[in-house]
């Protein structure tokens, strides 16, 4: 066990005694050490220099119903005493409620047994100006392919380890530790009048080998700029919508917020009493893996230490389970499974966006969303939207200012086609998608 | 209640966690909650070094260590910051959270690059190890001098009778259980009311080698709830917030039970509503609330450091006519109590308040310390930042748009089929497209010149510098809306505030549903 593993635990358990020296027996515990340290380029120089190391314990009490938590970042032994006071004193002044109980020990069984490979030990031996090489490399090329239009170009660069140990008074114990790398590069060009369209794209990992090269992120940041340039308003009209891989996991994220019991019991899903039922054309598959080797989003336990496993969640089109925590679990008398999303793995389809552009023919490609929300009762949304219009199967030039509107639960049901490439910079692996008849607003 | 600050600091040579502890605990223990009492002129000096050990000789070496490397300019932030949040739901008030986040930030710059440390122990050795990482930015010999601190004079924009830390736990948790309680009993068709109070003290420093020295405390509550109402099988909800810069004292008299009406009234009418039809159409904006145009459309656009990069569309527009000349905004720290007020900005500069569209015409950025310098004008009180662990930036505090010549009877009446929108939940921009977004929850279509359907969950979306020139008409009703949202920029959160009068532009894109 390292030194800081041994002092993250020792302080914690601390804390879980000191707690139930105060009579409250029900602790869960967790605390956390990070280091990030971060270097962004400009103009072929260092914008910013970023570097720090942070901690935090949060510790939740159960005390016959009554529940509260509490979090600081002050490890002195000296302010312990008084900050267990403060979460003692608030958890009593609450009004029972029978549901506030720790997870049931049967969950934290059978914890897997597999190396999930989120930590990348070569991290100590990044050195500052590897940093600053990577960053420096991703400002420099992307000014390059774009030429003469750049106005701004930035390159940046990201590390951080992350160590984590989590202890319930009811017999859980756990630690993970994780590393994560992520590069950026972002660029504006200069557009017809005073337009001036960014372009933005990173690259993240567990592991440093599987970053993206720095040219490749360049490369992307301008691609992805160049399609926004000369972008015009089109026609109000329903037409085939086709979300790129990137823009897609916010349609899925409304899906998995209303696949919630915390949603479901609060009265904020569309989703409620949907479980085995159609929620979504039968094409659509979405499996929650948790156990994905360098996934973003994987984990051996989740924050209540129920152990991890495999959850289909919508099996083609058909809801399987939801996302059910210990308190929202009790509340609608279901089984948890866990509480929120690892890695969120959408069934492939075996066509690439070129091809599904020419299957569609006629659509509007969607790149990117511009603010809108959705109504999670109702399941009513509308979102800005920007891409490229479509004509026989070919990109015909970028489009903006538009919105999308309509009802989720018809949206998913509109879906017609699902590509084979998903952004492997998320724990959402979700591919392009294609969806038929979707009423867009514009001039 | 006003006491003597000497005495107040001797009694409370305590520890960070004893100040969270009166939150919840009673009188025998409260007197620790003195700290962060003020001397009604809210500007507390002195605190960190009586209770931390930072005093102007360790912030002194700090910064020297600071400039060990060549840096032209450092800066230490030191934050303590307490925030509770208090849940209802179910009936019952059976959730509750505290929070204490205590830490400094190091800055060092060198023309527009940046070094930033920060760390949660105020030690000495811990304070030295940030200066030094912060100092690597530079490249040069030392730039160390003698150090004289002076005080900055700043305005008490806060006045209040008790900090959130004095506030008995019982009256904290009242006000979820009336709330939540109310929404209930609002209507027979209420089955839900999810309620979340949140309140906060933030005592904060800034000194730097400029030789300014600040010290402020800021309070901050919030209160946001969600009424669900089921009838004939059918389910709506609505969200709602308020939120100031007060004490408990803000919550006296109507205050709450303007809140529920409006929101019961709200979750209501969307059983009536239907989503708009979709296309460009004249959009009349409600006063207050419908702020939200001039933050996403404007505000983001004219914050300086896009402008000094030349990544904004407005960066080419200063000095220029953009609007109609009725049309002036401003963004200002200095309206007392708002959400967004702040005496000072995070990097020192007292509040302002700035002019940024002057009858029609752009007449400045939103600028903080880098900006500033580098486009050689005066900081605008604009920097902001999330907490002691992130560098500040130009920020918006309270942006509106000043009263207009026009009657909000007539503005209604001038729209033949249009929408008049009035409230808004978030928003989105693009800043070098100028394209912006912004989200309805409610609102009526306008036919013939009346308010007729009511309407709900549409996005609307436009270009900044054309509704700028597509604004033709300015209500005489300016308004300052309660509801203050929280604003987003390069990860970082900080709490703002609109205000607008009823506005006409003739057109912007309704993301609504053609049958």
């Amino acid at each position: 066990m390292s030194t800081e593993l041994k002092q993250l635990k020792s302080f914690t358990q601390q804390a879980v005694e000191g707690v139930q020296r105060r009579g409250i027996t029900g602790v869960r515990a967790v605390s956390s050490n990070s280091r990030r340290v971060s270097v962004g380029y400009r103009k072929q120089r260092p914008e910013k220099v970023e570097e720090a190391s942070s901690q935090s314990l949060s510790l939740q009490l159960y005390d016959n119903g009554r529940y509260a938590s509490c979090q600081t970042s002050d490890f002195r032994p000296e302010a312990l005493p008084a900050f267990l006071d403060t979460a003692v004193a608030m958890c009593r002044a609450m009004t029972p409620d029978e549901d506030r109980v720790l997870p049931s020990p049967d969950l934290y069984q059978n914890r897997p047994k597999v190396d999930l490979q989120a930590n990348d030990a070569s991290l100590a031996q990044l050195a500052p100006q590897d940093r600053h090489q990577i960053a420096a490399t991703i400002e420099a090329k992307a000014r390059e392919l774009a030429g003469k239009q750049a106005i701004e170009a930035n390159g940046d660069c990201e590390d951080s380890h992350s160590l984590v140990y989590q202890v319930h008074s009811n017999g859980f114990e756990g630690t993970r530790e994780g590393t994560q790398f992520w590069t950026y590069g972002s660029i504006t060009l200069q557009d017809e009048g005073e337009k001036r369209p960014a372009g933005w794209f990173g690259s993240g990992a567990r592991m440093r080998a599987d970053l993206a090269a720095p040219e490749e992120v360049a490369a992307k940041t301008v691609e992805v700029a160049q399609a926004r340039l000369a972008a015009q308003r089109i026609s109000t009209r329903k037409t085939v919508m086709i979300a790129e891989n990137r823009a897609a996991r916010r349609l899925v994220g409304f899906l998995i917020c209303a696949a919630n019991a915390r949603s479901i019991h609060r009265k904020e899903s569309f989703l409620e009493g949907q479980l085995d039922k159609s929620v979504a054309s039968e094409m659509v598959t979405l499996t929650d893996n948790p156990l994905l080797p360098r996934g973003l989003g994987s984990r051996l336990f989740d924050g209540e230490g129920i152990s991890a496993k495999t959850m289909p969640v919508v099996e083609q089109g058909v809801l399987k389970n939801c996302y059910v925590g210990t308190y929202y679990g009790r509340k609608l008398g279901m089984t948890p499974t866990t509480g929120g999303t690892s890695n969120l793995l959408m069934e492939l389809g075996d066509k690439s966006l070129d091809e599904l552009m020419a299957d569609a023919g006629n659509a509007l490609l969607v790149r990117g969303f511009l603010g809108g929300n959705s109504n999670p009762t109702t399941g009513d949304f509308s979102l800005g939207v920007y891409g490229t219009l479509i004509e026989n199967g070919q990109p015909k030039h970028a489009v903006a200012e538009m919105n999308i509107a309509g009802r989720l639960q018809d949206l998913w049901q509109q879906l017609v086609a699902i590509g084979n490439d998903p952004d492997p910079s998320s724990s959402m692996l979700i591919p392009s998608l294609v969806f038929d008849d979707v009423q867009f607003a514009g001039a | 209640m006003k006491i003597d600050r000497r005495e107040m600091l001797r009694s409370t040579a305590g520890t960070l966690a004893v100040a969270a502890t009166p939150l919840w605990l009673p009188a025998t223990v409260a007197d620790a909650a003195d700290k962060l009492k003020t001397e009604g002129n809210n500007v507390m000096q002195g605190y960190f070094e009586e209770n931390f050990g930072v005093g102007p000789e360790l912030i002194r070496k700090t910064l020297s260590i600071a400039l060990q490397s060549g840096g032209e300019y450092a800066e230490i932030f030191l934050q303590h910051r307490v925030r509770d949040s208090i849940g209802f739901e179910d009936g019952r008030v059976n959730d509750a959270s505290v929070n204490v986040d205590l830490g400094a930030g190091v800055r060092v710059l060198v023309g527009d690059q940046t070094g930033y440390a920060f760390t949660e122990d105020l030690s000495p050795q811990a304070l030295a190890k940030a200066a030094t990482t912060a100092a690597s930015i530079a490249r040069k010999s030392p730039t160390d001098r003698p150090l004289e601190f002076n005080r900055v004079e700043i305005p008490d924009l806060y006045p209040r009778q008790r900090v959130w830390l004095d506030v008995p736990a019982k009256e904290k948790l009242a006000l979820a259980s009336t709330v939540g309680e109310k929404i209930l009993a609002g209507d027979p068709s209420m089955i839900k009311a999810n309620v979340r109070v949140q309140n906060e003290d933030e005592v904060l420093l800034v000194a730097n080698t400029a030789g300014d020295w600040v010290e402020d405390t800021r309070p901050l509550t919030r209160i946001y709830a969600t009424a669900v109402a089921e009838k004939d099988g059918r389910r709506e909800s609505y969200l709602h917030r308020i939120s100031a810069r007060r004490g408990i004292d803000y919550y006296a008299g109507s205050q709450l039970d303007d809140f529920v009406k409006h929101l019961v009234a709200r979750a209501l009418q969307q059983f009536e509503a239907t989503q708009p039809p979709a296309g460009a159409m004249p959009v009349v904006l409600a006063p207050g609330t419908s702020g939200i145009l001039l933050h996403e459309a404007m505000g983001h656009g004219f914050e300086a450091d896009f402008n000094r990069k030349g990544v904004s569309i407005y960066s080419n527009m200063m000095g220029k006519k953009i609007a109609a000349d009725f049309v002036t905004i401003y963004d200002s720290g200095t309206i007392a109590n708002e959400r967004g007020a702040i005496s000072v900005d995070d990097e020192g500069t007292p509040g302002k308040e700035t002019v940024l569209v002057k009858d029609g015409r752009l007449v400045s950025y939103l600028h903080d310390r880098i900006s500033s310098q580098q486009l050689k004008t005066e900081p605008t009180g604009n920097g902001r930042r999330q907490s002691f662990r992130y560098a500040p930036i130009p920020r918006m505090r309270v942006t509106a748009m000043a009263a207009g010549p026009h009657d909000p009877e007539e503005i209604i009446k001038s729209v033949k089929r249009g929408i008049y929108a009035e409230n808004f939940s978030n928003g989105q921009v693009m800043i070098g497209a100028g394209d912006y977004s912004f989200y309805l929850r409610s609102g009526y279509l306008i036919e013939d010149g009346k308010l007729t359907q009511p309407i709900k969950d549409a996005n609307l979306i436009g270009n900044g510098p054309d509704t700028l020139l597509d604004t033709v008409m300015v209500g005489n009703d300016m308004e300052l809306a309660q509801d203050g949202g929280t604003c987003g920029k390069d990860g970082q959160w900080v709490p703002v505030g609109v205000g607008i009068p009823t506005v006409k532009v003739s057109s912007i894109t309704v993301g609504g549903v053609n049958s």
